[in-house]
């Protein structure tokens, strides 16, 4: 029965003019992930009202393309300009833009091209591997686990702190405290709100993202008058050596993809905490790790990988349960009811061939957004050379009009723009913007989580213990926090002298 | 001293000057022992505003989120001891030369500008506005192509935002 479903799945994309969807929605995604702001989310939004006359197959491959085109067209702008278009890409920054500032933009782009497509790939096939059994898995993860899987999260902030652990960690205190701006997701109080109603639904993560990255970085470079490329200077045939640089660590995709399907079918962990669990398992297990921070490209394939594997995790607890496993999957999943498709046992019995056709369809896509992205690679890269006095004004009056674009909301304008002061300061003072921004995104879920856990163990600490997967994500941040102070320790014999030297982790 | 360059690329140096902005560009300096001091105090002074903050609150809202009280303490404690390494470190004294902080200042301008003019003229009106003035004030351009710049990307973001993603636009105080 699966064996037919998929064929009938699969062989629907092949019929006109459903390729014609695949490569209108895949290009829409793509658009969408350059501007920041506008996330899978929003394009998915603005598509649904032309699907509503459609055939429900063919509304699905034109919302699955779109979806899968966003996370690599977020990653140019990662690279290129140190301003991730989705939040998914926030982790790309670290080595992308550094890569960037060497010349090598290209490189950088076709590692991204590459490592976006093998890992949506690996996750769209675990998917589909695991359809038989996907509700008992997604089951398995309640509130407990995910606390443990996002106070795993937060460990990562001391492994991104290396070189200057303490500021790293105030950095990631203060996200976490802006996190708790707004209404407390369980007693609904609302804390830290100043008199003003704006900060009733908290510090909004995507304004907050524009500000500390791209706002920052014009900044920095208007302050300096440096283009991004050093002297203008771009290295020739940078894309295909960037894929061939991909090819070179199977084993670094194969691992950060594992990390993002699993994350990504945790419902409301999503793909930031993904690329950012993947960038700090790569760094942790490099046995040089002194180019980390500098554009290593490691450090490229590790998120990449990671944020575009999500989506195949994601889909599950969406379509096995009805519990969307990212903002994206979310409206994907309000475009499936709006079509008579619902999640769970119908959609994994009677409607199994749509299923199969929403995974072709992301497939397809992201290897056409890939084959773009090659394609495109040096007139992308040239963006590195223009002249700052231009592109500081433009980046500027685009992001603003992003940050106002997800919510309408004038407020997100001058939040983004303050946060972009507050980046700019982050940067100077050596108090990494990636720790504070984990720390705002993760606040929330580990808040949310942890009470909601106690109230099922009756305020009994215990139950984080009494369940396996819990447990072992237990026992996985002990160990990576050991991990991180025995390094630590070993490399600086015990001293702190650290601080002093805090040139590698500034992002 | 406090002339120590952040690392902003070590690419090869492939094409050198000529262009005006060369001529123009600096590197950051790292901000002195007293600065960084200075940064530690306000930020520990906002945390402690925060907390003071909260005196204000019902019972159950300051105490039911704990984790909130947990993290707001052992922000307070890592500040006291960044602060108290930041004392002790033999740093520059000097801080950064007036042409970084000057820079700094007028960049700080600009934004502030941004956001006054989509305050007052809405953020249409207001960004190309802003845009129009950047460009004239730094010299980015002959006249003719500010002009163009300005108009291209006027009609490009008025046909994404509100025609293709049929955004409306907020107006300002005066328009």
């Amino acid at each position: 029965m699966i064996i037919d479903a998929m064929f009938e799945g699969f062989g629907a994309l092949l019929t006109w003019p459903v390729p014609a969807y695949i490569l209108l929605g895949t290009v829409i995604g793509l658009a969408a992930g350059v501007v920041p702001g506008i996330s899978g989310s929003v394009a998915l939004a603005l598509i649904i009202p032309l699907t509503l006359t459609m055939d429900p197959t063919h509304a699905v491959a034109l919302l699955a393309a779109a979806l899968g085109g966003t996370t690599f067209g977020g990653a140019i702008t990662a690279v290129l300009l140190n301003t991730p278009g989705t939040p998914d890409n926030a982790a790309v920054c670290i080595e992308g833009y550094p890569m960037s500032q060497q010349g090598k933009a290209g490189e950088a782009l076709g590692i991204t091209a590459l490592c976006s497509a093998v890992g949506a790939v690996f996750g769209l096939a675990v998917f589909t591997f695991l359809t038989p059994v996907m509700r008992e898995v997604v089951a398995a993860f309640g509130p407990p686990e995910l606390f443990m899987v996002a106070l795993f999260g937060l460990t990562i902030i001391a492994s991104l702190s290396r070189g200057a652990m303490i500021a790293g960690l105030v950095a990631g205190a203060f996200g976490l405290m802006l996190s708790y701006v707004g209404q407390s997701g369980v007693a609904l109080d609302a804390r830290y709100l100043f008199g003003e109603v704006y900060f009733l639904s908290g510090i909004q993560l995507v304004p907050a993202i524009i500000g500390m990255f791209a706002i920052a970085e014009m900044i920095r470079l208007a302050v300096t008058g440096r283009r991004i490329s050093g002297g203008g200077y771009i290295e020739p045939g940078g894309a295909w050596r960037g894929v061939r640089i991909g090819l070179s660590h199977p084993w670094i995709m194969l691992r950060s993809s594992v990390i993002g399907f699993g994350i990504g079918a945790a419902p409301g962990v999503g793909g930031t905490v993904a690329s950012f669990v993947a960038y700090s398992a790569t760094q942790q297990s490099a046995k040089d790790k002194s180019r980390f921070g500098k554009g290593d490209p490691r450090g490229l394939v590790a998120p990449t990988s990671a944020a575009d594997a999500v989506d195949g995790g994601a889909l599950m607890p969406t379509l096995a349960l009805g519990i969307p496993g990212s903002p994206s999957t979310a409206v994907l999943l309000g475009a499936l009811i709006l079509h008579g498709t619902f999640p769970g046992r119908q959609l994994f019995t009677e409607d199994l061939d749509i299923v199969f056709a929403l995974v072709g369809a992301l497939v397809l896509s992201n290897l056409l957004t890939s084959v773009i992205g090659v394609a495109t690679s040096r007139p992308l890269a040239r963006l590195t050379t223009v002249d700052v006095r231009v592109l500081v004004p433009l980046v500027l009056i685009v992001t603003v009009f992003g940050a106002y674009a997800v919510r309408n909301n004038v407020g997100d304008i001058f939040l983004a723009l303050a946060f972009g002061v507050i980046g700019y300061l982050m940067l100077r003072f050596d108090y990494g913007r990636i720790p504070a921004i984990i720390g705002l995104i993760l606040g929330g879920l580990v808040e949310r989580s942890f009470h909601t856990s106690l109230q099922i163990g009756g305020g009994s600490p215990t139950i984080f213990l009494t369940r396996p997967i819990s447990l072992t994500f237990l026992v996985v941040t002990v160990l990576a926090v050991c991990l991180v102070i025995v390094r630590s320790m070993r490399s600086s014999g015990g001293a702190e002298p650290s601080e002093q030297d805090a040139t590698t982790h500034r992002s | 001293m406090g002339t120590e360059k952040q690392h902003v690329t070590d690419a090869p140096p492939a094409r050198s000057g000529g262009d005006d902005d060369t001529r123009n560009q600096i590197e950051l300096n790292r901000p002195g022992a007293r600065s960084r001091g200075l940064a530690v105090l306000i930020l520990l002074a906002g945390t402690i505003a925060l907390a003071a903050h909260t005196r204000g609150y019902s019972d159950k809202a300051r105490d039911f989120p704990l984790l909130t009280l947990a993290v707001m303490g052992g922000l307070l404690v890592l500040q006291g001891i960044l602060l108290l390494f930041e004392l002790r470190r033999q740093a520059p004294a000097a801080d950064r030369g007036p042409s970084t902080l000057g820079r700094e200042l007028k960049v700080a301008g600009w934004i502030g500008l941004l956001g006054v003019s989509v305050f007052l003229l809405g953020l249409m009106v207001g960004a190309v506005t802003f845009l129009a003035l950047y460009l004239a004030a730094n010299r980015a351009a002959r006249p003719v192509i500010i002009a163009l710049i300005v108009v291209l990307s006027a009609a490009g973001l008025y046909g994404l935002f509100v025609t293709m993603l049929q955004v409306r636009l907020p107006g300002g105080l005066l328009l």
